[in-house]
């Protein structure tokens, strides 16, 4: 029975006898340990996140009602959050600490008063960013936070809403989800 | 037995072959050391320190020309244990590195509306590099907007580097002001501040 280091090193005792075998057990556990760390190395240099945006029409708006915003093209996905082809208007986030960020270019619409887009995590609303008190046809609004996603498999949704006359106003939304940590 | 020069890893020299055992558990024992360090960092970098607190209840404010503290009356998640302890008022953090820090504050009025009353909302990291408070830095990022009829809510968002997280007065603070004259205004749930490490300072 050899000895055996903190990361299951094996080696012999002094009174056992140094063999082919010897070599191959320390050989053959540092192999099981890189590959370990080989996995930790990847994990660091690509970390679960997500990028998708508008096409084409983007999500229509109409004035006071809030809306789920659509996605049709994925720009980068490093972890499968993003399936747009059975569901165009979230994310899927595993268990953890999630960055995320939304801009969206803004038009339509007559007069305006107030413009807000909202992070909703499982159809809850988590935070929102608002602009108000602006008369405005174009514009762009941009929200950020940090989110505690306690269970894997959990939805990311961002709503839009606006206040005013006329519309619908024509939202294009450029969404990025980025795991900051695992909890 | 002689070792290599980077990172010390034991070998024998031809007058000691005859202790193969030992030789080969002190190999084993230096490639531990060395293979654990680098688990360490990775397990450093995928788990950067990260603070998050919130309100789950409402916290009025006057009119006033001058900023007042947010007090967070919810802990949402700490991955550390804090050298200063946990605060209802600052973020706390204990190691030196650039972090990223935002805040989600709802405002809204709790009766009548001021119209075109500004609302200001600053995140404040305070450095204190020294024992003195002449060594203390400030670092400020505001935001400002004006009321409709809807409410104001803003996130924010800053980088910034910390060097000395040790001293009690380090720490990240939210604060927020405005103009409503017609009544109090109150941050509200889910408003929340959160700082996170992204990494070191130097190579």
């Amino acid at each position: 029975m050899p000895g055996m280091t903190s990361l299951g090193l094996r080696y012999p005792y002094p009174w056992e006898t140094v063999t082919a075998q010897s070599y191959q057990d320390l050989a053959e556990d540092i192999d099981g340990v890189l590959d370990g760390l080989d996995l930790l190395r990847t994990q660091a240099r690509v970390p679960e996140m997500a990028i998708v945006q508008w096409s084409g029409a983007g999500t229509a708006v109409a004035q006071g009602v809030t809306t789920v915003l659509t996605y049709a093209t994925e720009v980068v996905d490093t972890a499968n959050l993003a399936n747009l082809g059975v569901n165009n208007d979230r994310l899927t986030l595993s268990a953890g600490i999630w960055l995320v960020n939304c801009y969206c270019s803004i038009t339509g619409g007559t007069t305006n008063t107030g413009t807000q887009l909202q992070f909703h995590l499982n159809t809850v609303l988590h935070s929102f960013h608002r602009v108000d008190n602006s008369n405005f046809t174009s514009k762009e609004i941009n929200g950020q936070t940090l989110i505690y996603v306690p269970i894997d498999g959990s939805i990311l949704q961002v709503n839009a809403a606006w206040f005013g006359t006329g519309g619908p106003m024509t939202w294009l939304p450029y969404l990025h989800a980025w795991k900051v940590r695992e909890l | 037995m002689k070792a290599t020069e980077r990172y010390g890893l034991p070998f024998p020299e031809p007058e000691d072959f005859g202790d193969g055992a030992a030789q080969i558990a002190a190999l084993a024992d230096a490639i531990n050391t060395e293979l654990q360090e680098r688990i360490d960092d990775y397990n450093t970098l995928l788990a950067p320190e990260t603070y998050i607190r919130s309100r789950v209840t409402n916290l009025p404010f006057s009119s006033s020309t001058q900023y007042t503290t947010i007090f967070w009356d919810n802990e949402v998640y700490s991955s550390n244990l804090l050298l200063n302890g946990p605060s209802t008022e600052i973020l706390k953090i204990s190691t030196p590195g650039i972090y990223h820090a935002g805040m989600f504050v709802w405002a809204a009025v709790i009766g009548g509306i001021t119209a075109n009353s500004s609302r200001d909302f600053m995140l404040e990291f305070t450095d204190r590099r020294g024992p003195s408070l002449a060594d203390q830095v400030e670092l400020q990022w505001e935001q400002t907007t004006l009321e409709g009829a809807n409410g104001v809510a803003v996130t924010q968002y800053a980088i910034f580097p910390v060097y000395t997280p040790e001293y009690a007065a380090s720490g990240l603070r939210g604060y927020f002001r405005h103009q409503n004259a017609a009544s109090q205004m109150q941050i509200q749930p889910p408003s929340c501040m959160w700082i996170s490490r992204l990494g070191d300072l130097a190579v």
